[in-house]
């Protein structure tokens, strides 16, 4: 009996032993990327056996030649693939068609990096200090940034510096920076370095974002699509009298909005944004002041959502509040509006319609000078890593992205008739496989499996062609006439390393009171008025954080 | 756990597995908390990742003095300390009763069910408590409308400052109860039946029994895990107050680690965060000291 116990009590240590070893993740497989494929000489010999391609006399590359290596290389490339996209058929891009068929042109195989999901921007930090950079990072400013900004990023040896690269392996990428004054002035630091190739798309693209309303309840109060912001008032009092909406307005957890939809029809932003080169900041502006006095009295009167404090950070609501009609009017994404909520989506509501709202203003024709943004640059930015031992190929792989075959590969697929269309006017569009799926994916899902979900040179027709009636006019309702974006402070704006961390010392702290004081005092229960909330933020520093923008702005009207 | 001044032999031969099981223990202590202590050289240096702790600018007690001079020191400080006190002033006595109350209980099976019921609550994630609790005590949740009719705010719970504390500290009695008191009741059926026998005899009613038989052989129980929960007053489960908390309860809610973990961490200002934890820890040890040559003096109970 004693032996068999003996017997009984050596297997459960083993078993728990071997438990503990299943947690353990092997994730870094340093042995395929430290390889050294005999054919490739990654140090700096440009025209040698690395690599079959032509050239210039001084070996720039006019043109990414297939394949860009004979041996396989591997690469190391971390990127957030949202879970959502993913599906269940996906582990991750390495399962999309398109990057399978990238791999086999460019001979370079990628092993996908995708940080657990909630955890992205630890993850992100984490690639500094852990010592163990991938070769290649989609960073998007401000929040996947080396926190002492892109520049220093470069000189602590983070990144890599590829202005020179570029230009001897980056033809496609240069060739589209070079013809426009704004790609070029927009994609280096205000010191002319080039830290990595930020995204672009093939046209600029409208504007995707605004304040949208449910047109079936305004149908059912019989009012019209409000203007003003007494307009709106009355829109909502009647959504909440009458229909009971439990939440006529969804604001975002801060008592602010994604880009400041709310606010634009004060004449202010919610955060820095400049006015003619003049960088102001939105919170010690008068403007400010009849925002929240007006958010105020909407939530007083229970015509904002009462719990919006606690709501996600992103901005958007739930599933949940809006599939269950317990939301009148959010801002919002376009592909939200029209009435694919029912039934595929679950809604309950037979009649659920969402369309775009123009941003209230307080006189009709009002002009508005923030908005989400009309974007040709993406902020996403794709670095190399100054450690990788394979820049050049890196570079080319990524130019090949934004050449006129490699883009169309990733923003259609490889399936023609069936990923992608070509329609009567010649022009390429998605296919059955990515809009009406026979195996049940969703649109993100499918251009995931068969596109690329974000191409770096992507083409924006082939969602707007994907796109009802109503959520084209939602985005042109947003981005009409009196509707600029004139303020909006340069997405490429750079600090020096001194400046960043000045900054960060002054807005940690002036960041959380203005989150607080501001919800507070829209909910009714801050202790202090606005012009002391005001003076609070002075004492605070405000003007010095403005005056590091300002002068940053300076040196990017200078470039 | 008591300390007697006799000495103690190693006895390797005779207890050798015992030593044996001991090493895991060291190792994880020495790698895991001992060896990082030399990373605290952080909080005073301007710390960049790529130039490591030999290679950073040192910049003296800035980061300290940052710390110091923020708005928001004596509020975060006064909300460290409130929370933890008044966690220690509710759930402490609460396991100590429930153990008292459930050891008087006569039928076994009774007593083990309601045992297994009261710690199960332990074991589930503190993300989805925390997922529960938002859901119960926001504007329209359950125990929202329970207290609003009872006369408290109609607008919710947990986004009120006033409140937070209130559904923090009876979150984490809900949680912890079942599983703290089972040390109490080891500690009870430890006691000797006789004495409750003769104190019967002398004519001691029940409570009298409790105060002069079981509250002394459990001092030492009660003593002791008071000073190991002391060891934690500053850290307060910030994870949980992270969790909960909203811009809304700043005011009541925000605590020094959850401030550093916005601050530092999110803004990869490392040093920063370093400088402030470490404020945290000197303040945590302080505290115990005191609270052990204090139990020394008057009890003869100590850590050490």
């Amino acid at each position: 009996m004693k032996k068999q116990l003996k017997l009984v009590a050596l297997l459960l240590v083993v078993m728990m032993l071997v438990a503990l070893m299943a947690g353990c993740n092997n994730n870094d497989n340093q042995e395929s990327s430290s390889e050294p494929s005999s054919a490739v000489d990654s140090g700096d010999d440009l025209e040698g056996d690395d690599s079959n391609q032509d050239g210039d006399a001084d070996g720039a590359l006019t043109e990414i030649t297939l394949p860009i290596v004979d041996e396989t290389v591997t690469l190391k490339y971390w990127v957030i693939q949202s879970a959502s996209n993913l599906g269940s058929s996906m582990k991750d891009y390495g399962d999309s068609e398109a990057y399978i068929e990238l791999e086999n042109r460019t001979n370079v195989h990628i092993e996908w990096i995708n940080p657990v999901a909630g955890t992205e921007k630890e993850s992100f930090n984490l690639l500094f200090s852990s010592g163990d950079m991938p070769d290649i990072i989609a960073t998007a400013a401000p929040t996947y940034m080396y926190s002492a900004g892109p520049e220093a990023a470069v000189q602590d040896g983070y990144f890599l510096d590829v202005t020179e690269l570029a230009k001897q392996y980056a033809p496609n990428y240069m060739a589209l920076i070079n013809s426009s004054e704004q790609l070029t002035k927009d994609t280096v630091t205000d010191n002319g370095i080039r830290w990595g190739f930020t995204s672009i798309y093939q046209e600029p693209r409208l504007g995707n974002w605004g304040p949208a309303i449910r047109q079936d309840f305004l149908d059912a109060v019989g009012m019209d699509m409000p203007i003003t912001y007494d307009d709106w008032y009355e829109v909502l009092t009647a959504f909440k009298n009458e229909l009971g909406i439990e939440a006529p307005l969804y604001i975002d957890n801060e008592g602010l909005s994604l880009y400041s939809d709310w606010l634009a029809g004060f004449g202010v932003g919610k955060a820095f944004y400049q006015v003619d080169g003049t960088v102001k900041y939105g919170p010690v502006e008068d403007g400010f002041g009849e925002y929240i006095e007006t958010m105020s009295k909407w939530y007083a009167e229970g015509l904002i959502d009462q719990s919006f404090s606690i709501r996600e950070p992103m901005g958007m609501p739930s599933d949940d509040m809006v599939l269950n009609d317990k939301i009148g009017a959010a801002a919002l994404f376009a592909t939200w509006c029209g009435n694919e909520y029912y039934p595929s989506r679950g809604a309950v509501n037979p009649d659920f319609m969402l369309v775009g709202a123009s941003l209230p203003v307080k006189n009709e024709g009002d002009v508005t000078h923030l908005r989400a943004p009309d974007e040709w640059t993406r902020d996403t930015v794709t670095v190399v890593s100054a450690t990788s031992e394979y820049p050049e190929i890196a570079v080319q792989w990524i130019d090949y992205q934004f050449s006129e075959e490699g883009a169309f590969l990733m923003s259609y697929g490889v399936r023609e008739g069936e990923s992608y269309v070509i329609d009567a006017d010649g022009t390429p569009a998605f296919g059955p496989l990515v809009l009406n799926n026979p195996d049940g994916l969703t649109q993100s899902e499918a251009r995931t499996l068969y596109t690329s979900f974000t191409p770096l040179h992507e083409d924006y027709n082939r969602l707007m062609k994907a796109r009802s009636e109503v959520q084209l006019g939602a985005m042109y309702t947003w981005t009409q006439e009196t509707s600029l974006n004139d303020w909006q402070l340069p997405l490429s704006l750079t600090m020096t390393a001194d400046e960043n961390k000045q900054y960060a010392v002054i807005m940690g702290d002036i960041t959380t009171y203005v989150q607080e004081t501001v919800v507070n005092m829209i909910m009714g229960t801050a202790s202090v008025t606005f012009d002391e909330f005001r003076s609070q933020l002075d004492n605070m520093g405000i003007q010095d954080a403005i005056a590091i923008y300002q002068q940053a702005m300076d040196r990017y009207s200078q470039r | 756990m008591v300390m007697t001044k006799s000495k103690r032999k190693f006895n390797f031969k005779q207890n050798a597995a015992v030593y044996v099981m001991l090493i895991p223990v060291l190792a994880y202590y020495i790698i895991f908390h001992y060896a990082p202590m030399g990373g605290l050289v952080m909080a005073f240096q301007n710390y960049r990742p790529n130039l490591g702790l030999l290679g950073s600018d040192w910049v003296g007690l800035d980061n300290f003095s940052r710390f110091f001079s923020s708005i928001y020191f004596g509020r975060l400080l006064r909300n460290t300390l409130l929370i933890s006190v008044k966690d220690i002033l509710v759930s402490f006595p609460a396991a100590i009763i429930f153990a008292l109350l459930l050891n008087e209980v006569r039928s076994k099976y009774f007593k083990k069910t309601v045992q297994t019921i009261s710690y199960l609550p332990y074991f589930i994630s503190m993300v989805v408590i925390c997922g529960l609790v938002m859901d119960f005590t926001e504007a329209g949740g359950a125990i929202s409308n329970v207290v609003a009719a009872l006369g408290g705010p109609s607008d919710g719970l947990i986004s009120n400052p006033k409140y937070f504390q209130s559904v923090f500290i009876g979150s984490n009695v809900w949680q912890n109860l079942g599983y703290s008191s089972i040390i109490y009741l080891s500690a009870l059926s430890a006691i000797d039946q006789e004495q409750y026998e003769s104190a019967r005899m002398d004519g001691a009613g029940r409570f009298k029994q409790t105060i002069y038989i079981t509250l002394p052989a459990l001092a030492t129980t009660i003593t002791v895990m008071l000073l190991l929960r002391m060891g934690h007053l500053m850290t307060v489960n910030y994870q949980k107050v992270i969790l909960l908390y909203s811009p809304a309860t700043y005011e009541t809610a925000d605590v020094i680690s959850s401030y550093v973990y916005r601050i530092g961490l999110l803004g990869q200002d490392y040093s920063y965060a370093a400088s402030v934890d470490f404020f945290n820890s000197v303040i945590n040890l302080s505290i115990l000291c005191v609270a052990n040559w204090a139990s020394r003096k008057y009890s003869e109970t100590s850590l050490w």
